[in-house]
């Protein structure tokens, strides 16, 4: 556009908005290319369990044993692989489910347990690390995609705010961060009239008192700035990239990818068996991200300081089968609907949170901190369902075999996922950082 | 040129008071009671102009830097032009954008020697000290999780800038740094030991990165890989620091540091005791009254040792021109040998000569053509960043965008240095601290745009720029209402508050066009309105250019 035409646009803008003109020729919108894309992508869905999830009244369950607590266990559809009562839709969903239960780590805290599990690293460490959703989605997304490669769901970062972030991969590999604007969870909420979790993400939308017509202007504004400085100081180096990701920005927002943000798209009858708290709503927000050829989804379920956690010090077994409905619902619908789109063979669901929990059930009938033999749980695609992998003693008390880490629970994910658990990172002062630190478990691996 | 509209009396006045006001409570809140009677407000006339021997310098490196462009028949970039330079200036040395006035005072400033007037001024003002800590401590204290979490960063910080405000020699600053006791929160630098644990190696890497600019932890498992030093150099200089209490201390838990009798290195893996040794010396030390910490304080920062000055100085270079002349500037090797060594070897000389004056080592390299060049380029390679034919391109860091925004708006920093939470982590809690967070990138090269999509909503729509465009909030908006203003007057105050710069004869009858078409007073506002918010979302203002 001239700089005659651009002046003349400019004035008559504002009126041009007031009469209702929408067409949107400012940028050129390439968004529709990323859904193009979405099922040749793999994609990895964290489900983060926040306080530490009991194991014993989950995967990896004690019958008989006085450690093994009220719940009962149920068969899946996988012959030998039992979950908890509580887990009724993922037991249908068995052979594509491989449970860890040899998992043994070393930190017993919230904050280093989570930063722990989230990049591998253990905190104190020479660098900041970036959690395995930096690293992940940096291979597994392209570059120039209008869209975050990855994207975390109503995340409860105080706890460890490093844990959350991309380290030293830098800002441009942090999450896009969708929030939660109302903390209800389902099972608070039976009834027809209840509402959805409100999930959000920060900023995509223009501040609610700007009109079409403000926001269009402002960036016809904006890009003769970029235009003018741009010009003068050559299409180089920074300069360059600051304006290409605003561009990026800028088309994400107009972008019909956005769109698998808002989930009011949806049937109620979609949204209820999702279930309708932040979980459940996160889970169906995954698959629409999925959907849209994302690369990494992060959804969080308990949630510290008013809500239920898995930090079951006291009452466990209540709060644990609240949560485990939740995360039922959520889970199991998500990998039902994924199936249906074909999109679970390409997409890899990982469950797990800080530590695990003692087997012992304190006087308040309530478990602890347990880090040194736990599980977590694989599903989907390039693993291998329908087994445990590894074995405790009966009390729960030790790992009996295949004893495994942090490092190679991550190398297996990031294999599952085609991705080189050695691939390396170069920090700031030209260390190469592995992605992950261990070894695949090839016996989960498809 | 286009005949610039002058401002009125009564309007340079009206953005005056803004400007005072925002200032004022920035100064005031910087400093405590000691430091305010330390600083006066200077003026232009305090500064008198340069030694015969920093003529000489500046004449040896612009000397030095066109011949090597003569002979790669590089043309170089124009001087920059006068906003060009202001900008720069004022966010190279005080981390901040000017305020309009400030602006508007410079650019009409006739006399021919306004812009080492500025440089004077700029160095004598309490913003320098605060933003060199702020560099420095970005520098040195390791990002990384469980430092963040440390309490005294504060004490750390307001350390730093104490003593760059009193412009202590750098010598003296790192030789105190070296020699810290004491507890993290009451000893400012106790916390830098602290952060790396207490741990011999940890202290070797970080102090030989950070003062000698050579990076001999790769040395610690084996010998170094393309440079000389052996795993014994390494564990040598380790040795220094091996006899500091407590030992084995885990980052986050705090305790006194001293320094005690016992303690040794040993090489990995073995039991092989190693004597302290400083690196390219032959002899072990031969211990005596001292402590080994204050052995290699003195000599570390002995005018002898070669790598000392030089580090520093190419330190100060990099952080000026965004490009060390070696580069990056804490990795001087024999693969990495620099294009200008014989300059690098003179300036690392006159900074020793001049018992390591920081301030006046800012006040020369400032005063070169080469830093006064303008940042044009006509493609990706006209001018190789290593031959400072053109100053390059730097993002402002985060904490600067967040303050820029504040200056241009007209509104008081929150941030002021006395009153922060004392660890990072507890500062990434406030508003500015959440922002931070959201675009900290990892230490390292200023001319790499590192932040993504996210950190681009955050400014197209998030709080911070919709609170400073809101007509009824942001405090340059509200004063801009004031009916003696000329809408030319108006768009002219606002690229001068943002890109501190009047806008081209172009933009400004675009822009004007664009408000003279607004059919009443209240669509002029949020005309008005728009125009900051494009600019702030602009390039332009996100650099130090």
């Amino acid at each position: 556009m001239s700089q005659f035409n651009r002046r003349r646009f400019l004035a008559r803008s504002s009126m041009l908005g007031a009469l209702g003109w929408s067409a949107s020729g400012w940028l050129p919108l390439l968004a529709d290319q990323v859904a193009a894309q979405a099922k040749q992508r793999r994609h990895c869905i964290l489900l983060w369990m926040n306080g530490g999830p009991s194991q014993t009244d989950t995967f990896d369950m004690k019958p008989g044993h006085k450690n093994g607590g009220t719940f009962k266990e149920i068969e899946t559809d996988a012959p030998g692989l039992r979950f908890s009562e509580h887990l009724p839709g993922l037991a249908k969903h068995g052979k594509h489910i491989a449970v860890v239960r040899s998992l043994s780590t070393k930190e017993g805290d919230h904050g280093r347990g989570t930063y722990l599990m989230r990049t591998g690293q253990r905190l104190g460490g020479p660098l900041r690390y970036p959690a395995i959703g930096a690293s992940l989605s940096k291979e597994l997304g392209d570059p120039a995609d209008a869209f975050p490669n990855y994207v975390s769901v109503a995340p409860y970062r105080a706890v460890n705010q490093e844990a959350f972030g991309p380290g030293f991969l830098g800002p441009r590999h942090a999450p896009l961060t969708v929030a939660s604007y109302n903390r209800f969870r389902s099972t608070d909420n039976d009834d027809d009239e209840a509402e959805y979790a409100d999930l959000r993400v920060n900023d995509l939308q223009a501040p609610l008192d700007l009109d079409a017509s403000t926001i269009r202007t402002r960036l016809e504004l904006w890009q003769s700035l970029q235009d003018d400085f741009l010009t003068r100081k050559g299409r180089v180096g920074a300069a360059r990239a600051q304006n290409t990701v605003y561009e990026r920005a800028l088309r994400m927002m107009e972008s019909s990818a956005a769109r698998a943000f808002d989930l009011s798209e949806e049937s109620d009858t979609v949204r209820d068996a999702y279930g309708r708290g932040q979980f459940g709503q996160g889970c169906l927000m995954a698959r629409r991200l999925v959907e849209q050829g994302i690369a990494f989804v992060e959804v969080s379920l308990g949630a510290f300081g008013g809500g239920r956690t898995w930090d079951t010090h006291t009452a466990n077994f209540p709060t644990v089968k609240t949560l485990s409905e939740e995360l039922d619902a959520g889970w199991s619908t998500l990998m039902t609907e994924l199936e249906e789109r074909g999109l679970l063979e390409s997409t890899t669901i990982l469950w797990m949170g800080e530590f695990g929990r003692t087997p012992g059930i304190n006087g308040n009938s309530g478990r602890d901190h347990f880090p040194a033999a736990w599980s977590c749980v694989f599903a989907g695609g390039g693993i291998r369902g329908g087994q445990a992998y590894g074995k405790t003693t009966d009390d729960g008390m030790k790992v009996d075999d295949g004893k495994v880490d942090v490092g190679d629970i991550l190398a297996t994910l990031a294999q599952s996922l085609g991705v080189e658990p050695d691939t390396e990172n170069i920090t700031e002062i030209g260390r190469p950082i592995k992605i992950a630190d261990g070894s695949p478990i090839k016996d989960l691996l498809t | 040129m286009s005949n610039r509209t002058r401002l009125s009396p009564i309007l340079n006045l009206a953005v005056g008071i803004c400007a005072v006001v925002a200032f004022g409570h920035a100064a005031e809140a910087h400093l405590t009671a000691g430091e305010r009677s330390a600083v006066t407000p200077s003026t232009a006339d305090a500064f008198t102009g340069v030694s015969s021997d920093d003529a000489k310098m500046i004449s040896l490196i612009d000397k030095t830097l066109s011949d090597a462009w003569q002979a790669d028949a590089v043309v170089p970039a124009e001087r920059s032009s006068d906003a060009e330079f202001l900008r720069r200036a004022f966010l190279d040395l005080t981390g901040r954008i000017p305020r309009v006035s400030e602006t508007r005072t410079f650019l009409d400033d006739a006399a021919p020697n306004k812009r080492e007037q500025l440089i004077g001024d700029l160095l004598e003002r309490p913003g320098h000290p605060s933003h060199l800590a702020d560099v420095w401590c970005r520098f040195l204290l390791p990002d990384t999780a469980a430092v963040n979490q440390i309490d005294g960063s504060n004490a750390f910080e307001s350390w730093m800038r104490n003593r760059f405000a009193e412009n202590r020699s750098y010598a003296e600053i790192v030789r105190e740094l070296l020699l810290a006791t004491g507890e993290p929160n009451e000893s400012g630098p106790v916390l830098f030991y602290t952060s790396l644990e207490l741990k011999p190696e940890k202290v070797a890497a970080s102090t030989s990165r950070a003062f000698l600019g050579i990076q001999i932890q790769c040395a610690q498992c084996h010998n170094h890989p393309f440079d000389k030093w052996t795993q014994n150099d390494f564990w040598g200089y380790a040795a220094f620091f091996a006899r500091i209490s407590p030992q084995s201390t885990q980052a986050g838990r705090q305790g006194t540091v001293r320094d005690s009798t016992t303690g040794e290195v040993m090489l990995p893996d073995s039991d092989e005791v190693v004597a302290p040794r400083f690196l390219l010396g032959k002899d072990a030390i031969k211990q005596n009254e001292r402590s080994r910490r204050q052995l290699l304080a003195e000599w570390m920062t002995a005018p002898e040792n070669p790598y000392f000055a030089k580090a520093a100085v190419n330190r100060i270079w990099a952080q000026l021109f965004g490009h060390g002349i070696i580069d990056p500037p804490d990795d001087m090797n024999e693969a990495n040998a620099p294009r200008f060594g014989l300059l690098l070897d003179e300036l690392a000389g006159y900074f020793a000569s001049t018992n390591y004056d920081v301030r006046r080592f800012y006040q020369l390299l400032t005063m070169t053509n080469a830093y006064q060049l303008s940042s044009e380029h006509l493609s990706e390679n006209d001018r190789p960043a290593g031959l400072f034919a053109s100053m390059q391109l730097k993002m402002l860091t985060a904490e600067q965008l967040y303050n820029c925004v504040s200056v241009a708006t007209c509104r008081p920093y929150d941030d002021v240095l006395a009153s922060v939470p004392s660890s990072r982590a507890k500062r990434a809690m406030t508003n500015r601290g959440t922002f931070v967070d959201k675009f900290r990138a990892p230490t390292g090269n200023p001319t790499e745009y590192r932040s993504g999509i996210p950190q681009a909503l955050m400014l197209l729509n998030g709080k911070l720029v919709d609170d400073a465009t809101d007509l009824d909030r942001s405090d340059i908006l509200v004063s801009l209402q004031a009916p003696f203003f000329t809408d030319d007057e108006r768009v002219e105050t606002l690229f001068l508050a943002t890109l501190s710069r009047r806008p081209s004869a172009e933009m400004q009858q675009n822009f004007a066009d664009y408000i003279a078409a607004c059919r009443s007073e209240e669509e002029k506002q949020t005309a008005l309105g728009n125009i900051l918010w494009a600019l702030l979302n602009s390039a332009e203002f996100a650099m130090n250019h």
